[in-house]
């Protein structure tokens, strides 16, 4: 997963070792240009409980975000205000102070190490400091009510109920302008798939079909799920008008995987489609053979009145189609 | 303008760039091609060894493997070449080059090599200043294990924080470990809350509670049988049991107890020579063949007779109560074991205050409703006393299948072992009234940050305990925000690498989250402080102490999950159509094996080359049924003797290794052997280069892997990594994804017999796991090499460096003279300067 958003495959040698660290993901570098201005930069969800390696999103320092599946709690983050706000100003306040001090306990140990050392302890302070810069943000939007929206009492039971909850609530937090930036994952496992009165509780076996064509018949029963509740999504969008017209004309949809055969296990010509955004769209294009996904990101950010001469191992751009 | 912006992808594949990470190593790689060809750095005999041994393929313009020994630096104090030459050299003493074609170098010629370019690589890395951090972060479980042994609670301080990256799959490494705000954010979220838990005044709450007949709930998709409540189902909230408004007192960990048995009816009948006809309780579809349906569940979910039945224990949250069609998605908290006959066991979890919990018959109607059945002869039969399933007749029909009839569920917790919990009786041992003397904090201070602190440090923090106590009166408040500040320090996150011989808290603190994986204990630290680490001896008998400690049994987990990957259990599920077997019992088995065997190893001093031949191994009933081997009753793991030719006992006949080798579906030679090469021989191959066309396995059984490795290896430049990788996975065939053995292959059509021959890089020919075996017995240098790296990597948090494989080479040499035990292997690894690295 690490590499379909940021596009990067860079490996590092530690010892005899290599090691993948990831840079920033396409999200969270358009987050961090246009997000500041609503009480959350970025949203990452997903559509049912995701296992250790199901990650889409990463920050700029290269770390992993984890992402909620939980509608629930989704709910609470982007629509419910807190009873006591004054309760949770002081909890905030004091939290505050704690940083302070081991921020200041870093600095008396900072003198006794290495260069190199030193440079890790700066990291910790850093992100201290970027703790205490997110309690501030958090304070100032304390007195603003969150928007209203009709109550999510119940989690659903199937993945795709699931799922079709969660991007509900990512349609109300475009709609309410809660937040600009969202990433949604589709794990393998979690809540059972329900194909056809089977429940299937971990589709990861079906994406190594082997070939058999009853399996592959399966996976497509799975996608074919996938891509109706995508679709739902996107007629939501549609069906939401705004000051320019409706949502899906201002927000850019990216569905798309990892791999592009799993069963080889093929990161080669992966199956991407992109909605809306009042793009030109011209239905399949077909690039030259060595085109890259980052191209793509390129003129979505462009979109997004970003600029950028490139992103990560981009060669150009998708004018040419997107017009 | 265009303002949104949502990105969603699919989790097609989970396992997307496992293998890559597996496989991908640049050990010999062009990594000098900047420096021309230096000849002052090798004696002339080297020299012309090289010349006439390796130019014909990687010199003078050839380049096999991209491998060109002319261009290579004769500057051993540049790493990357240091690194380049020893793993020659290790090519070379393996006898894999040159390779088997090519004339031998005659002995006296290789030894004259093999010292010269180690003289070489020993004099540049005394030169050689170690480069990278050294200042070392704790890993999750150390954090965790830490704040046990701290404050006494077993809430955790890892939860949710951001993963580090995994090198070569340890995620211990200075310099790798996350330091960013997400991790800040987490941590310091949970280290208020455990403050909130371990700094209190409440009053003990500690209890038991006892539930039986009414007070056990059902769903509705149960049933109340002669006082017990009946399980048989555990597809939905509705077939679940729960004992009635049960509350978690406190966040913490309870011992549950669960009196139950649990049976199949089907084997019941069969055993009272019953018959019974099907009865379904409907059937909307008058095309759907409900009888061969049923009849079908009742064969796949039927279990094995003997095999050890499981509930499981999910987290609700107690106003929850079982709503119809809702899936069991809760937090899995535990599992119980449950036998055919009455009988009660305990299992322990961790809660969270008010939280509630359910239990789920895991083994009962695992993929549909059961069926009825109409019985020949009941109910009276039926409701005989030695029928054992008896009161389960309803209007002369039984329920078809296996039933867990729970008499009896007792809760006991928070189990704190002492209370109020250690943390608050270490800052205030005569209650809160008291106020905080210096002296005690100084004391808590010196536990948490592993070492004597400064005034200074103990009036810092002394400051925020009399500031939030000045503006709230509350000492429990104050002790608190305390609590959270020590947890969030970075002289509690971080560890200084020991300065010198003479830096002997540092030296204490690199032991103990060696051995133990978490703080060092109060013995340790006076230790320290008396100077007794300075010497051999001294640092000798701690080791000792600290392995025969239950608390080495941390080290154990963490060591083989990440050594030999065994956190992967379970992470990618098998194909349950494919492997209906494989179920939670058996991988929880899986990885305690592995985990026991090595703790047998460790705790015994049993010599290295017993990893892979040992003539025992450890089992428990469910391993011992997978394995086919008779006479191993009961859950608890323990010593079996099998003959030294048995598949089974070392690494490689191990289920949990067989199972994280493999995808799920398909068995693959290459993950076995890349396995193999990094975790066993410590000798990872080369990455595969971009753009290589994967192979697709193939069920249906038309071509083996084998015929497709074939032909990958057809290809020349394909052929020079596989030659080393293959092998060692060709041997492993006989294993099928989970580790069962198998002498044919999957097939719709055909059924292709499993070929496990192969030829080793040397030459060797070989036939299955006991050649493998004899292959890696052949080189216990190498083997004994690999585990001591393993280890110095997990106890340093460096990548090992040229100089400690140097040093490392002293150690194996030394340890070789006698048993080669492992015990003696990590004694000698912690009095070796190399550790303090």
């Amino acid at each position: 997963m690490p590499a379909f958003l940021s596009g990067v495959y860079q490996p590092e040698q530690v010892g005899q070792s290599i090691v993948i660290r990831n840079q920033v993901t396409v999200d969270q570098f358009a987050a961090g240009k246009i997000g500041n201005a609503n009480r959350y930069s970025s949203i990452q969800l997903s559509a049912t409980k995701p296992g250790a390696t199901d990650l889409l999103s990463w920050s700029d320092k290269g770390v992993a975000l984890q992402s909620q599946h939980d509608p629930l709690e989704v709910y609470r983050q982007l629509f419910v205000n807190d009873r006591n706000p004054r309760r949770v100003a002081k909890a905030m306040q004091n939290g505050r102070s704690v940083l302070d001090l081991v921020n200041e306990d870093a600095k008396t140990l900072t003198r006794d190490l290495s260069r190199k050392d030193r440079a890790v302890l700066d990291q910790y302070m850093s992100s201290v400091r970027d703790v205490e810069k997110g309690i501030a943000r958090q304070l100032e939007w304390l007195a603003t009510p969150k928007p209203k929206v009709p109550k999510v009492k119940n989690r659903p039971t199937t993945y795709h109920g699931n799922l079709d909850l969660i991007y509900d609530l990512t349609a109300l937090a475009l709609q309410t302008d809660s937040t600009r930036v969202a990433s949604i994952m589709l794990p393998a496992g979690g809540l059972a798939i329900d194909v056809g009165g089977k429940r299937i509780g971990n589709y990861h076996g079906q994406s190594h079909h082997g070939k058999d064509p009853a399996v592959v018949k399966q996976l497509v029963d799975i996608e074919r799920l996938h891509t109706a509740s995508l679709a739902k999504f996107l007629t939501r969008l549609k069906d939401t008008p705004t000051d320019q017209g409706n949502l899906l004309d201002c927000t850019q949809v990216l569905i798309g995987s990892r791999l592009g055969n799993g069963s080889s296990h093929s990161n080669r010509d992966l199956p991407v489609l992109l909605a809306g955004g009042g793009h030109k769209h011209q239905g399949h294009v077909r690039g030259a053979e060595g085109t890259r996904l980052t191209n793509l990101f390129v003129t979505m950010l462009r979109r997004m009145q970003i600029e950028v001469e490139s992103f990560a191992d981009s060669n150009g751009d998708f004018s040419k189609w997107l017009g | 303008m265009n303002r949104n912006f949502t990105l969603i992808a699919s989790g097609l594949e989970s396992f997307s760039f496992k293998l890559l990470l597996l496989a991908t190593f640049a050990v010999i790689t062009t990594c000098a091609s900047t420096a021309s060809a230096k000849e002052d750095g090798l004696p002339k005999s080297a020299e012309s060894f090289v010349k006439r041994h390796c130019y014909d393929c990687h010199g003078d313009g050839a380049d096999e493997g991209d491998f060109q020994i002319d261009e290579l630096s004769r500057d051993f104090s540049d790493p990357a070449a240091a690194v380049a030459w020893r793993d020659a050299l290790d090519l070379v003493q393996l006898g894999e080059m040159p390779p088997p074609e090519q004339s031998r170098p005659r002995s006296g010629e290789l030894r004259n090599f093999v010292k010269a370019i180690n003289d070489a690589l020993q004099s540049a890395a005394i030169k050689s200043a170690s480069n990278g951090p050294k200042l070392r972060r704790l890993s999750h479980t150390a954090l965790d294990n830490a704040v046990k042994d701290l404050t006494g609670t077993d809430l955790k301080l890892s939860e949710g924080l951001p993963s580090d990256p995994e090198v070569a799959g340890f995620d211990n490494l200075s310099s790798t470990m996350v330091h960013s705000k997400e991790f800040i954010d987490v941590l310091q979220k949970n280290a208020r809350a455990i403050a909130e838990n371990v700094v209190t005044n409440r009053k003990d709450p500690r209890r038991k509670s006892t539930y039986t007949g009414k007070r056990i709930m059902g769903g509705k998709e149960t049933v109340r049988s002669s006082n017990k409540t009946v399980l048989y189902g555990s597809l939905f909230r509705e077939f679940t049991a729960w004992p009635r408004r049960y509350e978690a007192p406190y966040s913490g960990r309870c011992r549950v107890m669960v009196t139950a048995f649990e049976r199949n009816s089907v084997d019941d009948l069969e055993a009272h020579g019953l018959e019974h006809e099907l009865a379904p309780r409907k059937n909307k579809n008058p095309k759907d063949d409900v009888f061969a349906r049923a009849k079908r569940w009742i064969r796949q979910e039927r279990l094995p007779r003997d095999r050890r039945r499981q509930g499981s224990l999910i987290a609700a949250e107690s106003k929850e109560e079982a709503e119809n069609g809702k899936s069991i998605t809760g937090r899995v908290l535990g599992r119980f074991d449950v036998a055919p006959e009455m009988g009660t066991s305990d299992v322990i979890i961790d809660m969270k205050e008010g939280e509630s919990f359910y239990v789920v018959a895991t083994d009962c109607g695992r993929r549909q409703f059961p069926p009825w059945a109409q019985v020949k002869g009941a109910p009276k039969t039926l409701n005989d006393k030695r029928f054992p399933g008896r009161g389960m007749v309803i209007d002369g029909r039984i329920l078809l299948g296996e039933q867990l009839h729970i008499e009896r569920i007792e809760v006991e917790g928070p189990l704190a072992e002492q209370w109020p919990p250690i943390a608050t009786t270490r800052l205030f041992p005569n209650g809160f009234d008291e106020p905080l003397s210096d002296q005690r904090l100084s004391f808590f201070l010196a536990r948490a940050f592993r070492g004597r602190v400064s005034t200074d440090t103990v009036q810092l923090y002394s400051a925020i305990y009399n500031h939030i106590l000045a503006e709230t009166e509350s000492p429990v408040e104050a002790a608190r925000q305390l609590v959270e500040a020590v947890l969030c320090s970075p002289r509690f996150l971080y560890n200084c690498p020991p300065a010198d011989q003479d830096d002997a808290f540092a030296i204490a603190s690199r032991l103990s989250f060696f051995l133990w994986n978490s703080v060092p204990d109060d013995t340790l630290l006076k230790a320290a402080d008396r100077g007794y680490l300075k010497d051999p001896d001294g640092m000798a008998q701690q080791v000792q102490r600290m392995i025969a400690d239950p608390r080495c049994k941390d080290f154990i987990k963490d060591f083989t999950g990440q050594w030999l990957g065994l956190r992967r259990v379970g992470a990618m599920l098998p194909d349950p159509n494919l492997f209906p077997n494989y179920e939670m019992v058996l991988e929880t088995s899986m990885r305690e094996e592995t985990e026991e065997f090595f703790n047998h190893i460790v705790t015994e001093n049993r010599p290295v080359k017993e990893l892979i031949a040992p003539g025992y191994a450890m089992l428990n009933d469910r391993l011992a049924e997978h394995y086919g081997i008779r006479g191993v009753k009961g859950g608890q793991i323990r010593k079996v003797k099998v003959s030294k030719r048995d598949p089974r006992g070392g690494l490689l006949g191990q289920a949990s290794v067989l199972t994280i080798t493999s995808n799920g579906t398909s068995t693959s030679p290459v993950m076995r052997g890349v396995w193999v090469l990094e975790n066993l021989l410590d000798s990872p191959p080369s990455p595969p280069p971009p753009d290589v066309p994967a192979i697709e396995p193939d069920v249906r059984g038309a071509t083996t892997v084998r015929e497709q490795l074939a032909k990958h290896r057809e290809v020349e430049t394909c052929n020079q990594c596989h030659r080393r990788i293959d092998p060692w996975g060709f041997g492993l065939e006989n294993f099928d994804p989970i580790g069962q053995w198998r002498t044919k292959y999957r097939g719709h059509k055909q059924r292709k017999p499993v070929d496990a021959t192969g030829v080793m890089p040397n030459g060797d020919q070989f036939d299955g796991v006991e050649g493998v075996k004899k292959a890696l017995l052949e080189r216990e240098q190498q083997l004994t090499h690999a585990l001591a790296a393993k280890l110095l990597t997990y106890a340093t948090g460096q990548p090992t460096s040229i100089k400690a494989k140097l040093a490392l080479d002293q150690i194996v040499e030394e340890n070789m003279k006698g048993k080669n035990g492992v015990a003696e292997l990590i004694e000698k690894i912690c009095t070796h300067p190399v550790f303090l690295q």
